[in-house]
């Protein structure tokens, strides 16, 4: 027995190169006790960044790979302070930044938290700051479905945001560029219901100032006759809810899986004549193929419908008006041949399909078509005159979540190149176009 | 065989994470002093200021373990043996380095000691009740969580300690040998987002071996289920689902009403029932204590870790475990030594042939199976009383701290006692291990011997009775 013991000891003696110094970081950590949890949180960071970079170094091949996407782990996410990569909004070029993210659970109340703060910046100027907290109900449900909360407070600069007039015939060339200063504030409750149903709630104080446009190709196009809210800064009290639906209740792998979100919201403004409300519709639907022993991958639909009404002398000003095209301000891809921000009108119609299969680990291709249009006036909302955009390109996920996509579109107006990159899976909601 | 295992088609694994024995199970002793667990105040750790801190009731559902507590190797090797890893430890595990290792974490020592009463998990032990608890169930790696659930994979974790799962991949698995054989075995991820961190490297884009918690329900529902099924609990927060595994600081009762859940999915069907064993098992103990020390391994796999050296002569702390079926004896405490590696032996045995035979690697060859426990000739129906009060015994009538020293205990005192010769003559000439009767001598004994032995390390505590 002693020498079985011993060779287990002896063996435990000697710690590989890149152990070696973590063991020694903890046992020096060890001697200078207490510590707060909150303290150990850097703490492991601390130890487990050059522990999970050194690892890569002393690996080859595929587990090269897998330790890379340790390390990433270890250094984006997670409790702790990281570092926080990636486009603040379309257009607003690479971003970097700071983000602080905390779990945590009550001991005293049936509640469950993950709370960010984060700041980011880019080169052009573009920068957010802001926290928010997720919260869920953790009391005893025999089926394991929780109320979530969320409240957020988060400021966005957006120095130059591309306008190209309203409506679905806008032209390409009367891209002008305006500045958006936005300021949100509050929260949104979702309560599970049986079938698969949600009833869900939200209020937000909404502060936004805009400083008009800065001309590129002729100023004197964009006039506050036809841009609402042009040069106006506006406050809003906004306030909602909806129904959601999903199917089935508990996921399946194969097969047919949908969902869909409602929402109807009623802005209110506290000055000027910006009062309007809003009825949001979203329909996804996915459907996975699989023969026995391959996936071959999975195929999904999209349908959004967005309608608004502005009472009686009232208008929706332009930079709260949803836009498709590339990329929107809630970094969603809608007609992905066209510019960013390309199409803007108070409702829109907008239909896609996507094929993504999964081709070797976290890589994934992806094709789609996009069909959509938008419309000043509610009649003209149809399935006439709809722009299009075919593309294809890739994804890298981590578990089920994108954290990379990169394609290429054409038709319409051209192509696009587009990627999109965060780091952050606790990043903030959206500015504006998050209503 | 076993009288129930010929009517035995589908065996059910659900792996929770990161409780002991004693933290989930213990306080059952008071009501069958045959689990070997704890009466409350019957085991203590040091503290780094040397007070005692003992196990107790007062765990809570969520907010007392918000340090995660240490799980790697070296914060195991620390809990058992109560020396840091790379330091050679004396004899085999005294259990007594739990406390300290939880400060380290930033814990609360105390914490790392508490135990939940069987009425703050009642669904857990109602099942505990009405089937069969398994009193020596080991994780197999003195480790975290990936590398024992390897073995539940593939019976071995391939020398592998660490959480890049890469290394599984183009391994045997139970379930590429159960398709080989003619059946089927199948890995049910609560959600995409919920399967073990890349575990799809195991058997990418071969759908078959995979599906979701609802194809599990409606698995169950249809009498479809495969000969083998390995069911993944949430383990994040969702959308409206929490986390279910047990993770710490995850809400206990999430995964207590996780593991009900499983269990009527199968119960959903009749002829499901009548032919499944559904083993509810925990990967590991997650750094909370257990006063069992974990035995050594008597076949190991010829696998040892280069980074960090480590030769798996131990099996990891003692987690809880419960085997349920029909053919399963009401209330029976199984005393057979169980691992990780007894799940793949015990669907090798069940479906494809002896696992001595058939089995790829050692550890499952020799794993003791599950079979034994399904003793009954017929099926019985009888529902577990979700709402059971049960009577408790007397704490004092059931607690051992007067036994009589074990063997083992025996042992670890003369070895200690040889060390102490050598390192302080003069102290070890006033300890004589023959006045040792009792599990508490040995106890203070050890403890006594260890502040002499490596006062360097943190104070020895002792993870037997005080």
């Amino acid at each position: 027995m002693a020498f079985a013991a011993l060779t287990f000891a002896i063996s435990a003696s000697a710690a590989d190169p890149c152990d070696l110094p973590a063991a020694n970081k903890n046992r020096v950590w060890t001697i200078h006790r207490p510590h707060s949890w909150l303290a150990n949180v850097e703490h492991k960071q601390y130890v487990e960044v050059p522990r999970t970079w050194c690892h890569i170094w002393e690996t080859h091949g595929i587990d090269r790979v897998q330790k890379a996407i340790d390390f990433g782990r270890v250094f984006f996410t997670g409790d702790g302070l990281h570092p926080a990569l990636g486009g603040i909004v379309p257009g607003s070029g690479f971003a970097g930044g700071l983000t602080y993210n905390l779990e945590r659970a009550s001991a005293t109340l049936p509640l469950r938290y993950a709370g960010s703060v984060e700041a980011r910046g880019s080169y052009n100027g573009f920068w957010t700051a802001g926290s928010k907290l997720d919260i869920w109900g953790s009391g005893n449900s025999r089926n394991d479905r929780h109320i979530h909360a969320l409240l957020d407070v988060e400021h966005y600069e957006l120095p130059q945001l591309p306008y190209f007039g309203l409506g679905n015939n806008s032209l390409l060339a009367n891209k002008n560029l305006f500045s958006l200063a936005q300021t949100i504030g509050g929260g949104n409750i979702e309560v599970p219901l049986p079938a698969g149903f949600f009833i869900t709630a939200d209020v937000t104080g909404l502060w936004n100032s805009q400083l008009g446009m800065r001309g590129v190709f002729s100023p004197t196009i964009v006039t506050p006759a036809n841009t609402p809210g042009l040069g106006v800064d506006t406050t809003y009290l906004a306030a909602g809810g909806g129904f959601d639906w999903i199917y089935p209740v508990a996921p399946r792998l194969k097969g047919i899986s949908t969902s869909v979100t409602t929402g109807y919201h009623v802005f209110h403004a506290a000055s000027g004549p910006y009062s309007f409300r809003r009825l949001d519709a979203l329909w996804q639907s996915r459907y996975t193929m699989a023969t026995k022993k391959i996936e071959l991958g999975t195929i999904s639909a999209t349908v959004r419908f967005v309608e608004a009404y502005a009472p009686a002398g009232n208008a929706i000003p332009f930079y709260l008006q949803p836009t498709i095209g590339g990329t929107d301000i809630n970094n969603v891809d809608v007609l992905r041949s066209y510019a960013d921000y390309r199409f803007r009108a108070p409702n829109l119609l907008t239909l896609q399909t996507e094929y993504e299969r999964t081709i070797w680990g976290p890589f994934a291709l992806l094709g789609f078509h996009d069909v959509g249009r938008v419309a000043e006036q509610r009649s003209d909302i149809g399935i006439v005159h709809m722009r299009h955009s075919f593309g294809a390109g890739f994804i890298v996920q981590v578990g089920s979540l994108p954290i990379m996509k990169f394609y290429y579109a054409w038709a319409g107006e051209g192509t696009h190149t587009t990627y999109t990159l965060n780091t952050n899976n606790f990043t903030f909601s959206e500015p504006a176009g998050v209503f | 065989m076993p009288a129930g295992s010929d009517n035995l088609k589908h065996i059910v694994v659900l792996m929770m994470e990161n409780r002991s024995f004693d933290h989930l199970f213990g306080y059952l002793k008071l009501e069958n002093s045959e689990i070997d667990g704890i009466v409350g105040n019957d085991y203590a750790n040091l503290d780094s200021t040397g007070e005692p801190c003992r196990t107790t009731d007062g765990a809570i559902y969520q907010g007392q373990l918000v340090a995660d507590p240490g799980h790697d190797v070296d914060d195991v090797y620390f809990q058992m043996f109560g020396v840091p890893f790379g330091t050679p430890a004396i004899g085999d595990p005294n259990m007594s380095g739990f406390a300290q290792s939880y400060e380290q974490q930033g814990g609360n020592a105390p914490d790392i000691m508490r135990c939940y009463r069987p009425e703050q998990v009642p669904n857990t032990a109602a099942l505990a009740r009405h089937y069969a608890v398994c009193n020596k169930w080991f994780s197999s790696v003195a480790g975290p969580t990936l590398p024992n659930r390897a073995f539940a994979h593939f019976g071995t974790s391939f020398g592998r300690l660490d959480m890049s799962p890469v290394y599984f991949s183009g391994k045997p698995s139970i379930y590429q040998r159960l398709r080989e054989a003619g059946a089927q075995g199948k890995i049910y991820y609560y959600s995409k987002q919920s399967g073990t961190m890349g575990l799809t490297f195991l058997l990418n884009n071969q759908s078959d071996y995979f599906g979701l918690w609802g194809d599990f329900e409606s698995d169950c529902k249809s009498d479809r289920l495969p000969q083998y099924s390995y069911v993944e609990p949430p383990y994040y927060d969702n959308g409206p689902v929490i986390a279910a595994d047990q993770h710490p600081d995850h809400d206990v009762r999430a995964g207590d009403n996780f593991i009900r859940q499983v269990y009527e999915a199968i119960r959903s069907n009749d002829n499901t029932w009548h032919s499944t064993l559904l083993l509810v098992v925990w990967d590991e103990h997650g750094g909370i204590f257990d006063h069992v020390p974990p035995p050594k391994v008597d076949h190991p796999d010829g696998f040892t870790s280069t980074a960090p050296l480590y030769d798996f002569a131990y099996y990891g702390v003692r987690v809880p475990a419960l085997a349920i079926s029909p053919y399963i004896e009401k209330g029976f405490v199984s005393q057979t030594l169980f691992e990780h590696a007894s799940l793949p032996a015990t669907a090798t045995m069940q479906f494809i042939g002896d696992p001595k035979a058939e089995a790829p690697y050692e550890r499952e060859r020799n794993a003791n199976t599950l079979l034994e426990l399904l003793t009954l000739d017929g099926p019985r129906d009888d529902l577990p009383d979700w709402s059971a009060h049960p009577v408790m015994l007397d704490p004092t009538a059931v607690s051992s701290s007067a036994h009589d020293a074990a063997q083992l205990h025996l042992d670890h005192v003369n070895e200690v006692h040889a060390v102490l010769q050598q390192r302080d003559p003069v102290l070890a000439a006033t300890m004589d291990p023959g006045s040792v009767k009792t599990e508490g001598d040995a106890a203070q004994f050890v403890a006594k011997a260890m502040a002499v032995i490596h006062p360097e390390s943190t104070e020895p505590g002792t993870g037997v009775r005080p």
